[in-house]
């Protein structure tokens, strides 16, 4: 049963609203539309084994970014094996035939540079920020680990280790670290997402180094990685040392598909857990429904709602249940978009004093206010403002354009796809916005998580 | 979308099939650098405006976005003692309304063009940033002006804030990192400005006075940097600039007085966190002002020590044992006192593990020359990465202003990596000696305390505290005693000799005398010893009393190698109170010590009176004289065994104890059972009897 609210005014006198019409300067608000988002240069090309390649050239700074994108992640473990491609990860950071333990990062740092790595449900990043010219160094690097790593159980067994104490540091010894690996699993039907990326403590003490052997040779092949690279390079130079260092790699076996995802909206109605957790001081809510994968039509309208309901002071959530009634300490809502199906998440800690029911109470409320009533122009143009200055931000450095066209790569098949997301945007209207509320939000498509704090003691 | 990746020129395709008809090389070695052009530190501009605020402006024009930051001097650092938290509630309630516009208003306006502006205190500094759109400049700089020149704090955004801090606060004590922040900024900073720490009172006495107090003293255009990065160039900025804060009245600042720090010394302060399964650690000490000239030697010993994925820390803690995720150690310069500190996260199993190897690893630093190799690749890191510091407009206008800030010369920024690359060996050792004191370290340890404060009491006088810093009764976390009566009366004065040895070979004696003490007019015991062995000698003492077994004083004297310390305390009303006297000063002694708890050298003479049979486990709270921190011991008799000494040949009762020094001892099976033959686990020693009293 969806929760009614009354209809609340948004401004609250005519006085008010004059005053915001005169400091919204609409002439500022024309130049702004007019600004013009200036393209990322992309050139791209394959090698015969299927390694791809994305070049941007960007000479402001002597710098360049390398990213290699492996299309494999946590939903590509079989049962039993949970954590795996994140454990994996690190092993990536070992020996190879050409590299001592530890020469990679001693190499790196020495020429001046960053390196680290990440893994998701669908892909594992590896990249470096150096100086521009040492791209030699980590493209050699990057051949190095795909074709000629060292798989040692002594290694294996250490990382098992490091691995074990970042789960440790980041989820058990943390509040609300359960509690959120809890959210992701219950509220998905996609079963390859229905483990965490960072995996049990049973998977990963029974998980080998021959399993390691064996995923290395399945999954970390040219034709199942893309390489980014942005800065002050050339594409010529750039395919050159590609052609050098992956030419001979030879092309690995096709890497499966994953199952089809379900569709989304879920039908079969409200899923609920409430847990408790002895390292919380105050309670936590989690709303979560289940959305399409990233490459749907239906993502722009989602982005944009997330902005509507809660970016910045003035967006609804923040406005209603910070400010007016001053029931939480913290809210948000945000979109998680993969290249399976995604969650629209709405989270919120209370104040002291306040239940946490209340606040999934307010924020249902907050949703059917914004799937019932009227909606303003500008309170989408202000999500469209809020995402064009995101756009125009991410352009000023060379690591956050390697990851939009990651990215694109990734949800889209094709990372000139960055180039047209400001137009697409601008495409959304009202009534895509009220039909995504409608479809998504709804009560059947709901999984609520809350985790309380324990009661303390006695003395 | 796909290529041929040889369609470019005939000449490439010559070159590609020549690769490609290569053998594959497996012996390749990493490529060497390419050439690379010098890279000169970025143009800045710096002003100062008609109404004397200064101005840095760097302009880059390849993306329009532009940031303006209002740094001015008045962070926490000044904040009265009972309102600590004021300059993080005024700079959160700058935006929240002012004479002409609404929180409410300002928020819209600024989020509608989908810009940012936000308002944070740091120790030191107010920082109000503004984040636009080039075309929504003006209208940015229009909302900046008002609220830094003329914000109203008005009642009910003021207990708005308040709300949201208080419940912050709560929810922050659930945070490891933030119980062991606060834990260390107490200790090492005490009272300098720098330790201030927001608390429930201090929060909730903030009002609306002492915020327009604030405001009134600190917000000057002569306090104020105003630091811009972006596409607009300096000339249009500072028109902008000088119009938006046309009204701003000028006005004199005061000087900032820190206060003085603690007395630095090696401490151990344990904060007990119920349920972790980690132990969080931090450890360091204060170092030198921000304008000291160590500082860039000391930042390439930090990056060795502690930098990254290449610094001693991470290899020799993550990559080599496994203990963690990562450990780090940096320093942190600021405008007064700067602080060292090694963070580290590690399984509760090998905490003290971690903590005795950082202290091996500062010790190396001062002591060892980095090698060659190692020093290399740390200053081609430090020099090296210099243009991945400089890539955005933002990145260059904070290296400027902070070098402004910290008040340091003109040449610094500039010099940088020169001076880097002047450091030798030496250099590092010495700047390491001088600046990283073990002996100052202080270490703070977030964790379960009843499973930690055992192994950690070795590094330092230990403390265990709660959340707020309050201390913490250890015996209430501990196993709980198993309830053994002990009956006193069931002894008799008498001594005991005893010899050690070492691998079969006599090394040392040790007498134990039960003595009849009448010092307070009460039934009491003496239990005396002396153990001679090599250059050690130790003298003990414990007084309990008759028949009860209630502990009552304790001390002991070691003399090694001409060093001696002595310990000497009482129990009075429940608390065990004295003194430890070490060759390095004295540390006092006050620990409760509830019913039951027995101290040191009384556990032995439990043993003789307790009742026992096959199979059976007495627990008993025990009191260590070093720290007075009081641990759990266990007793477990396995079973009866026929032990031969040279006082002769005794059925005696076989007893595994545990605790922080385990140990197997023979006691006669015949009451009291007095001790007859004592082994420490995993050493090659024996302590066995010579002879019993006549």
């Amino acid at each position: 049963m969806m929760i009614h609210g009354p209809t609340r005014p948004r401004f609250t006198s005519a006085l008010a609203a004059t005053a915001l019409c005169l400091l919204a300067r609409p002439a500022g608000s024309a130049a702004q539309e007019a600004l013009s988002l200036p393209p990322i240069p992309i050139d791209t090309f394959m090698l015969a084994n299927g390694l791809r390649v994305i070049v941007s050239e960007d000479h402001s700074t002597p710098i360049v970014t390398v990213s290699v994108w492996y299309h494999v992640g946590s939903a590509h473990e079989p049962p039993g094996r949970s954590g795996f491609a994140h454990f994996f990860e690190h092993m990536l950071f070992e020996e190879t035939e050409n590299l001592a333990d530890g020469e990679l990062d001693r190499l790196i740092t020495e020429a001046g540079g960053v390196m680290n790595g990440t893994t998701d449900t669908d892909r594992t990043a590896y990249w470096e920020l150096l100086p521009a010219n040492r791209l030699n160094l980590s493209l050699w690097s990057h051949a190095e680990r795909m074709e000629r790593l060292v798989i040692t159980e002594r290694g294996f067994g250490n990382q098992r280790e490091v691995v074990k104490e970042e789960r440790r540091m980041r989820i058990e010894n943390q509040p609300y670290g359960l509690a959120r690996l809890a959210l992701d699993t219950l509220a998905t039907d996609y079963p390859p997402y229905r483990h965490t990326t960072i995996g049990t403590m049973a998977d990963l003490d029974a998980a080998t180094a021959a399993d390691a052997l064996e995923f290395y040779e399945r999954y970390y092949v040219p034709n199942n990685a893309v390489i980014a690279v942005v800065g002050d390079v050339t594409t010529a130079h750039v395919r050159e040392l590609v052609e050098e260092y992956f030419g001979a790699i030879p092309r690995g076996p096709d890497v499966p598909a994953l199952p089809p995802p379900p569709s989304t909206p879920r039908t079969d109605g409200e899923r609920r857990l409430e847990l408790d957790d002895p390292l919380a001081q105050l309670p936590i809510v989690w709303m979560a429904y289940n959305v399409p994968p990233a490459h749907h039509p239906d993502a722009y309208a989602l982005a944009l709602l997330a902005s509507i309901f809660s970016r910045g002071e003035s967006s609804r959530l923040q406005r209603r249940l910070v400010q007016e009634e001053r029931a939480a300490l913290d809210v948000f809502a945000s979109l998680r978009d993969r290249l399976g199906p995604g969650t629209f998440t709405f989270g919120a800690i209370p104040n002291l004093g306040i239940e946490v029911a209340r606040l999934e109470e307010l924020v249902g409320e907050e949703i059917a206010e914004f799937q019932e009533a009227e909606l303003s122009e500008r309170e989408l143009r202000k999500a469209k403002n809020h995402r064009r200055a995101s756009l125009v931000a991410d352009r000023l450095s060379v690591q956050s354009k390697g990851e939009l066209l990651q990215t694109a790569r990734l949800h889209h098949g094709d990372p000139f796809h960055v180039n047209g997301e400001l137009e697409r945007f601008e495409a959304v209207t009202l009534d895509d916005l009220r039909r995504v509320a409608r479809t998504y939000l709804t009560l059947a498509n709901r999984t609520v998580v809350i985790a309380r704090p324990v009661a303390p003691a006695g003395g | 979308m796909q290529r041929s990746w040889c369609t470019m020129n005939s000449g490439l395709v010559a070159l590609c099939a020549a690769v490609a008809a290569l053998p594959v090389t497996a012996q390749q070695g990493p490529p060497p650098p390419l050439p690379m052009e010098p890279v000169a530190f970025p143009d800045f501009q710096e002003r100062t405006l008609a109404n004397g605020a200064r101005l840095l402006v760097v302009t880059q024009d390849e993306v329009p976005y532009v940031t303006v930051t209002a740094v001015l001097r008045g962070g926490s650092a000044v904040d009265p003692e009972d309102r600590v938290g004021l300059a993080d509630f005024a700079a959160s309630l700058l935006t929240k309304g002012t004479p002409t516009r609404t929180a409410e208003e300002i928020s819209e306006a600024i989020d509608f063009v989908g810009g940012s502006l936000r308002a944070s205190a740091t120790a030191d500094w107010i920082n109000v940033s503004l984040g636009v759109l080039e075309p929504d400049l003006d209208a940015g700089l229009a909302l900046l002006a008002d609220v830094v020149m003329n914000p109203t704090f008005p009642d009910d955004e003021l207990e708005l804030v308040r709300t949201r801090a208080l419940s912050g606060l709560e929810a922050s004590f659930a945070r490891p990192a933030v119980l062991a922040s606060r834990a260390f900024t107490r200790a090492v900073y005490g009272e300098h400005g720098y330790g201030k720490l927001e608390t429930e009172a201090t929060l909730r006495a903030i009002d609306r006075p002492s915020l327009q107090a604030f405001h009134q003293r600190w917000f000057h255009p002569g306090n104020t940097l105003f630091v811009v990065a972006g596409s607009a160039s300096a000339d249009r900025v500072a028109s902008a600039l000088e119009s938006a804060f046309r009204e701003w009245e000028p006005g004199s600042v005061p000087e900032v007085a820190y206060g003085a720090p603690p007395a630095p010394r090696r401490e151990v302060i344990l904060v007990h966190r119920p349920g972790s399964v980690q132990a969080v650690v931090r450890a360091g000490h204060l170092l030198a002002r921000g304008d000291h000239p160590d500082w860039t030697a000391l930042s390439v010993a930090d990056q060795v020590v502690g930098g990254g994925i290449t610094g001693r820390l991470f290899k020799i803690l993550r990559e080599e044992r496994g203990w963690t995720y990562g450990a780090y150690a940096q320093g942190t310069r600021r405008k007064d006192l700067g602080v060292w500190q090694a963070a580290v996260e590690v399984r509760n199993e090998v905490a003290a593990d971690a903590i005795a190897e950082l202290i091996v690893q500062i010790e190396r630093m001062r002591t060892e020359l980095v090698p060659g190799p190692e020093l290399d690749v740390t200053q081609s890191f430090l020099v090296g990465s210099f243009p991945l510091a400089i890539e955005t407009p933002q990145q260059i206008a904070n290296q400027v202003a902070s070098n402004r800030l910290l008040g340091l010369p003109d040449d610094a920024l500039v010099t940088y990596r020169d001076r880097v690359t002047a450091l030798d060996a030496t250099d590092i050792r010495r700047v390491a000696s001088d600046h990283l004191q073990p002996d100052r370290l202080v270490l703070v340890v977030v964790g379960d305390a009843s499973e930690l404060q055992a192994e950690l009491t070795r590094f330092g006088p230990l403390s265990v505290v709660d959340a707020e810093g309050e201390p913490v009764e250890l015996s209430t976390l501990l196993p709980a005693s198993s309830g053994e009566r002990f009956d006193a009366s069931l002894l008799r004065s008498g001594s005991y000799e005893y010899r050690v040895l070492l691998d079969g070979n006599p090394v040392g004696t040790m007498e134990r005398e039960l003595v009849e003490d009448t010092a307070a007019g009460e039934p009491a015991l003496a239990y005396r010893g002396t153990v001679a062995m090599a250059a050690q000698r130790v003298e003990t003492e414990v007084v309990f009393g008759v028949p009860g077994f209630e502990a009552r004083a304790a001390s002991a004297s070691m003399a090694m190698g001409g060093q001696t310390a002595t310990m000497d305390a009482r129990v009075v009303g429940g608390r065990l109170v004295g003194s430890v006297e070490l060759p390095t000063g004295t540390q006092p002694v006050d620990r409760a010590v509830p019913e039951g708890t027995l101290i040191a050298d009384m556990v032995e003479v439990a043993l003789w009176i307790a009742e026992l049979e096959e199979g059976k486990e007495i627990r008993v709270p025990v009191a260590r004289l070093e720290t007075g921190a009081t641990e759990g011991q266990i007793m477990r008799v396995t079973g009866i065994e026929e032990v031969t000494v040279p006082a002769g040949t005794f059925r005696a009762w076989r007893v595994e104890i545990e605790g922080s020094e385990p140990q197997t001892v023979w006691a006669r099976q015949e009451a009291p059972h007095v001790l007859l033959k004592l082994v420490p686990a995993g050493q090659p020693l024996l302590l066995e009897l010579v002879s019993l009293p006549r």
